[in-house]
């Protein structure tokens, strides 16, 4: 037998562990997207929540027109709103208490909170002119780095 | 010569150990990658349904109530029904949504949100519609909009902020509603958790009156609707 076709037989074990190791960084960057998709998806309910919240407030503005400037609303990760006599008061407790989901699901005798970061907030502003009155609430997340709002002029 | 024929016994022990490590390692990730690819189908279908089912219910909230300019009562045709409300509707801990408004001058139509029960016990939620309800009403076949719902709860409040209960046709508490707090509990199509864990369906309710421990995931999605057209009445 010729020598040189020895040299050419098969796969060495060298080469088949660098091999494994290249299909396991592999797998590892899979698992990584799978954990990302999992967190994104997660993301994606509580900011399908957030946005029916947000519609919830502004819904409740344009219920009570005339009293629009009594609904500035700011919360950031605790709930600073407790019920009290007007209407304005009472949709502003309902707001902190559906933004903290209580009184909502609760998973093993915990209620499920919506996630918030020290930078987070939820703010409702108020601009009254003698032809409109608009409202824009918006909502911080990720630290305060993503922001969104929804805005109407309800007068 | 002879030492090129065949691997030796330590080359085909470590060749062994390898291959079962890779076989492993390929099976657990596909296992892994199964099940967490179930659960992101099944939590964007729970987000889906969420989504679409309460923009729904909020859309005919929202016209809850409409009366056509033009409208006159004729016979059989009198305007003393707009929104309705059923606690523990046919054996379900949900509630039964009845809404009625105008679609012409003549004709209004009725569309009722409600849980069924299956087969096996599960609820979904489904939307029906009753064309010209109260002459000559022409039913349709009821809608699934959410596929696993565990709970369908609906609230009134007057204009003082104040819940009103009792919100029937033929009650005076129609004509004190105001706004509509909805909620709608969805749970995922397959058994996502390891182990079964408590679920309290509280939903502004009572608490202690649903409960659930099973393997599933459930979320709740909530909504309040100003009831524009019910308040002008």
């Amino acid at each position: 037998m010729d020598s040189s076709k020895l040299n050419i037989k098969g796969v060495s074990l060298i080469e088949s562990l660098v091999c494994l190791v290249i299909v396991g960084i592999g797998f590892i960057g899979v698992n990584q997207m799978m954990s990302y998709a999992t967190t994104s998806i997660d993301r994606s309910i509580d900011a399908n929540k957030i946005n029916f919240l947000s519609e919830t407030a502004v819904e409740d503005i344009i219920g009570d027109p005339n009293n629009a400037s009594n609904y500035s609303f700011s919360q950031q990760c605790t709930k600073n709103y407790s019920s009290s006599g007007s209407l304005a008061d009472k949709a502003k407790a309902k707001w902190a208490k559906h933004f903290m989901q209580e009184n909502q699901l609760k998973i093993n005798d915990q209620f499920k909170k919506l996630p918030c970061e020290m930078l987070d907030s939820k703010e409702a502003t108020i601009n009254s002119s003698f032809e409109r009155t608009s409202v824009k609430f918006k909502f911080r997340s990720s630290n305060g780095k993503k922001e969104k709002f929804i805005g109407v002029v309800v007068k | 010569m002879r030492k090129t024929k065949a691997f030796s016994l330590i080359e085909a022990l470590v060749a062994t150990v390898i291959g079962a490590i890779s076989i492993l390692a390929i099976t657990y990730s596909y296992i892994f990658f199964n099940n967490t690819y179930q659960k992101i189908t099944d939590k964007a279908n729970m987000s889906a349904s969420g989504r679409s089912s309460l923009k729904m219910v909020a859309k005919d909230l929202r016209n809850a109530g409409y009366k056509n300019i033009n409208y006159e009562d004729a016979t059989g045709q009198t305007w003393d029904r707009w929104i309705e409300k059923i606690d523990a509707h046919d054996g379900t801990k949900g509630d039964k949504l009845r809404i009625w408004y105008n679609t012409s001058v003549s004709d209004r139509l009725e569309i009722r949100y409600y849980l069924k029960k299956d087969s096996s016990g599960e609820t979904y939620l489904v939307r029906e519609e009753i064309q010209n309800p109260v002459r000559n009403p022409v039913k349709f076949k009821p809608k699934t909009i959410v596929s696993k719902a565990t709970d369908f709860q609906v609230f009134f409040n007057d204009q003082n902020g104040n819940r009103v209960n009792n919100v029937t046709v033929g009650s005076d508490n129609q004509s004190k509603v105001h706004t509509a707090e909805v909620y709608i509990t969805v749970r995922s199509p397959n058994e996502l958790l390891k182990n079964p864990i408590s679920f309290e369906m509280l939903n502004g309710g009572t608490a202690g009156n649903f409960t659930k421990r099973d393997k599933y995931l459930r979320e709740t999605f909530y909504i309040s609707v100003y009831l524009r057209n019910v308040v002008k009445l």
